[in-house]
């Protein structure tokens, strides 16, 4: 039987994702990167995404981009945070060095808020857990198409 | 690959057949100039006159000036060709978005938006462009306009037939006018025309139509109709949720539970659902036919419905930890868990109130007992079937949803502060109260404005969520709900209003309702709960928000399978539970004893591994008790347990494992004798199975009755490698000494001769490894790919003293067995 989460003074810890609004035309242009997010798949996904860049001409003949992508974007944006920024940083620097990208770094902190829950009573998982606040570094890219 | 090479190499291709037929490419002509009749033919052809008398003489191409002269005809021709590649492929009813289009009857122009009929009966070939080509055909009841029909009145017989139909209903109408109105009171006939008879009959007709809060107390509501009356007849078994006639047109319906309940959309929408869950997007269900009933306490009673609270829930409901909060679990009876319940409990000055919301398969029975159960005490209980309804919303975008079509009629309430959050599994369980106006007043969803929160002050709110806040026990009072209903504006009303403010939303009044709605985090799901007939205006305004789609009874199973948490279908431990699996089980037998011999696959000559043949288990549904003596059997045999099966014959030993087989095919043969002779409701009484308690204590024991239940965990397998497991699949414990055999299979460190994985087994392959009938230890209640792992995982019951690290999943009529990971399952 495999235990997921941590254990720390008898207490599981469960992280929780930094807060995001929702916006639909993010979801065509940001790659988000998870530590456990393999090197490979997250270039492909770019790359997939890059090429959803072109502009196509539509029934009526006038171009357009497929998907939410909108005619002024010109970049891809990618993050990530604490374990999961060298990864990040390797795959800007594929996409400069070996694509010849245009790519900028950016760095950031980000809040986050880790649940304590007491091991015991997982039943009662919203009575006996605690919220805490916690910054973690993080770091965005930006990989220009033109 | 370049996604326009395709049509790039189209273009090609026509711009290289032009110009080979092009007489600037050509030989220069060696006969006399051409004749003005032969330069008029090629005039026709579109070359222009100059070129043409000058060829001969100059016999040479002059690129610039070629160019120049076909520039233009190129760029037609582009365009031309862009153009026409899409006019004649696509029909009118093609350019929807896809969840508007309705394939089915797309010759039916009353089904497409109106907007576009014209075009539609266009391209049908029944009205045409040129006013002097005659109209070929009419379609379904509309002219040539678009606009439908009247219908004609029949001739002859028929004409006949309806005109005395006329006659005799008005003839009927006045003499029951005489006596009676629909209500059946009976009016004097003196005093009063026809006239006053009519007016008074008019009136009950809308009364009845009024809506108004259908609240009992202290007894079972019992009402004729819940949609307007002319539909009353079609619910008399089955009510219909406020939402009915919206779902008929859109999904495949089930009559379940005395309810109307959409099971899936039309439409196809597997992968759509699970991407807009977890994605894009947001899955909305009106889950009205959830019941709930609200129990009213004084505060000098808190004692007495505290007790009742921690007896029906296994002591696990605390009402002083959990006021102002909302819980969900099991309902016991005694200590057999029956189904799943949400518990809200508001406290206010004077009372302590539960709002109490369960599934509608035990709904009934359960409000009988607690009626009964308080029956002399001052707690009252209100069962609000029929004027509670609920929608629930996931996804990431279900929160922006929500808060786009609520106006909350005082400003600065936490849950608009909880701007547009995405994440659903961040925000902790909670319960908010308040009271809104009707979304209708917007002419279109409006996108929440920003509170201007920092990051920090948003976090903190959400710690400050965990907090109890004080509850408004608005909704729970059938005063209230009354109140929000009676200047409840209709459709024509609200538009008259919206014809004052053009293109911008209706400002609310001092008189226009205020509806109080309770809006409970629970898991990844939001659940709104608003007075019953608040709930279609509210999913109206909620399904024309973006990217908002909606779901059935199916895509709320889906979800449940894809997170890993057990859904109604999966709890086989509860009696209802139970009985839908023994009705699924002989619904399945009867398709198959239908089906022709040579049509239908035969269970009993699979062969299955070590050369055995035939499904022991019934291969139609899950078989529990089947299994459950295949366990006892196992565990006697292995000298772990004493010998408790008074029901078997004494003088039949068990002595070896090779005894199995003969046992479960009597007990299965016993169970159909027992169905023959018309007794199922002993099979369906006494379960072959119970849960064990979550924390895993007592791991066995015995409660004879006929057998002692067989005690299960549920599991959540994931497969290791390749595979795909479907429903009634069989679980096998990984046999005695052959552990490092499989594990080295599941890590891929062996491989077949050709190198091929070795994940999944055959029996020829691995003849002594396999499994045998007695490693059998639990069933599959539900397995498909899952989307969101991307391998196959299921959700299944195994005997939970043989619980391991790695079980094989065998599927019905396969002799394939796949290698899968154990998960525990949490079920509450």
């Amino acid at each position: 039987m495999k235990e997921s989460n941590r254990i720390i003074n008898g207490k599981r810890l469960i992280k929780h994702a930094p807060l995001r609004p929702y916006r639909h035309n993010e979801l065509d242009t940001t790659v988000y990167i998870q530590s456990k997010t393999p090197f490979i798949s997250a270039v492909k996904r770019i790359e997939k995404m890059l090429i959803n860049f072109e502009n196509i001409p539509n029934k009526r003949g006038n171009l357009i981009r497929r998907g939410n992508i909108d005619m002024n974007c010109n970049y891809i944006t990618v993050k990530g945070m604490g374990k999961a920024i060298s990864k990040v940083i390797n795959i800007g620097m594929k996409f400069k060095f070996d694509e010849k990208f245009n790519v900028d770094f950016f760095t950031k902190s980000v809040g986050v808020l880790d649940e304590f829950v007491k091991e015991e009573e997982e039943e009662e998982e919203d009575d006996d857990s605690d919220l805490q606040k916690r910054n973690v570094g993080g770091v965005e890219i930006r990989i220009y198409v033109n | 690959m370049d996604p326009t090479a395709k049509k790039s190499r189209v273009y090609n291709s026509r711009v290289i057949r032009t110009q080979i037929n092009d007489p600037a490419f050509l030989a220069p002509s060696k006969g006399p100039p051409p004749t003005a009749a032969q330069l008029r033919k090629s005039l026709a052809k579109g070359i222009s006159s100059q070129q043409n008398q000058q060829l001969p003489q100059q016999s040479r191409l002059v690129v610039p000036e070629l160019l120049a002269a076909r520039d233009f005809e190129v760029r037609a021709l582009e365009s031309a060709m862009v153009s026409s590649k899409t006019s004649g492929a696509s029909r009118v009813f093609q350019s929807l978005p896809r969840s508007l289009r309705r394939r089915t009857a797309s010759h039916n122009v009353r089904r497409i938006p109106k907007r576009m009929r014209k075009k539609a009966l266009r391209e049908m070939g029944i009205v045409t462009k040129n006013p002097l080509v005659a109209v070929v055909s009419t379609t379904k009841g509309v002219g040539s306009t678009g606009k439908p029909v009247n219908p004609k009145l029949g001739r002859g017989r028929k004409r006949w037939t309806l005109l005395r139909r006329i006659k005799l209903l008005n003839y009927a109408s006045k003499w029951k006018l005489k006596g009676k109105l629909p209500d059946s009171t009976w009016v004097s006939t003196q005093g009063s025309g026809l006239r006053d008879k009519i007016k008074a009959l008019k009136k009950q007709l809308v009364e009845l139509n009024d809506q108004i809060d259908n609240t009992s107390t202290d007894k079972p509501t019992t009402i004729s109709h819940l949609h307007q009356i002319r539909y009353a007849t079609r619910q008399r078994k089955f009510k219909w949720m406020a939402t009915h006639i919206w779902h008929a047109k859109r999904a495949h319906m089930c009559k379940r539970w005395g309810w109307n309940i959409p099971l899936s959309p039309t439409q196809k929408c597997y992968r759509n659902t699970s991407r807009s869950a977890r994605i894009r997007g947001a899955v909305a269900f009106d889950t009205s036919y959830y019941s709930s009933l609200a129990v009213n306490c004084p505060l000098d009673k808190i004692d007495e419905l505290s007790n009742y609270m921690r007896i029906i829930t296994d002591n696990k409901f605390d009402i002083t930890k959990n006021t102002n909060k909302s819980w969900s679990g099991f309902i016991y009876n005694s200590t057999e868990p029956i189904g799943n319940v949400l518990i809200v409990s508001i406290q206010s000055q004077d009372q302590l109130q539960l709002l109490l919301t369960l599934h509608p398969s035990i709904y009934d029975s359960f409000l009988e007992q607690i009626i009964k159960d308080f029956f002399e005490s001052t707690i009252s209980i209100d069962d609000c079937k029929y004027s509670l309804g609920s929608i629930e919303l996931t996804g990431p975008k279900s929160l922006t949803a929500l808060q786009s079509i609520i106006h909350p009629c005082l400003p600065n309430s936490d849950f608009m502060n909880l701007h547009k959050i995405s994440d659903l599994t961040t925000i902790p369980n909670t319960v908010f109260t308040f009271s809104v106006s009707d979304p209708r007043h917007s002419t279109k969803p409006i996108l929440p404005t920003n509170p201007k929160l920092s990051y920090d002050e948003q976090l903190d709110l959400l710690i400050s969520l965990k907090k109890q806040p004080q509850l408004n026990n608005g909704l729970l009072s059938s005063e209230n709900r009354n109140e929000s209903y009676k200047n409840q504006q209709s459709l024509k009303q609200l538009g008259k209003r919206k014809y004052n403010y053009p293109g911008e939303s209706i400002p609310v009044t001092s008189k226009d309702p205020k509806i109080p709605i309770m809006i409970i985090k629970r898991g990844q799901n939001w659940i709104v709960q608003m007075p019953w007939f608040w709930i279609l205006p509210f999913w109206y305004t909620l399904v024309h928000v973006p990217h908002v789609q909606f779901g059935g009874l199916k895509q709320y199973e889906q979800l449940q399978y894809e997170r890993k948490l057990i859904s109604w279908s999966d709890m086989v431990f509860t009696p209802t539970g139970f009985v839908q699996c023994e009705l699924e089980r002989t619904e399945n037998q009867k398709k198959w004893i239908k089906r022709p011999v040579s049509k239908r696959v035969n269970y009993t000559k699979v062969k299955i591994s070590n050369g055995e043949k035939g499904e022991l288990l019934s291969p139609f549904g899950l078989d529990w008790r089947g299994l459950q003596v295949l366990r006892l059997v196992t565990k006697v045999t292995d000298n772990k347990t004493p010998l408790p099966l008074q029901t078997i014959d004494e003088d039949f030993q068990i002595k070896s494992l090779s005894n199995i087989q003969p046992i479960v095919t009597a007990i299965s043969s016993t169970e159909q004798q027992l169905r023959d002779s018309h007794q199922q409701q002993l099979i369906l009484k006494h379960k072959p199975i119970t849960i064990i308690p979550q924390n895993y204590s007592n791991p066995f024991k015995f409660n004879i009755i006929d057998m002692p239940p067989l005690q299960i965990s549920p599991v959540i397998l994931s497969s290791v490698g390749m595979g795909n497991i479907k429903p009634n699949a069989r679980i096998y414990s990984v046999p005695v000494g052959c552990g490092e055999t499989w594990k080295t299979i599941s890590t891929g460190e062996s491989t077949g001769i050709s190198g091929q994985n070795l994940k999944m087994v055959t029996t020829d392959n691995y003849s002594t490894q396999l499994p045998q009938l007695h490693d059998l230890i639990g069933l599959v209640t539900n397995g498909s790919f899952n989307l969101v792992d991307g391998k196959c995982t299921c959700i299944g019951y195994i005997d939970s003293q043989m619980i391991a690290n790695y079980v094989l999943v065998r599927n019905i009529a396969s002799s394939v067995f796949t290698i899968m990971d154990v998960q525990k399952c949490k079920y509450q």
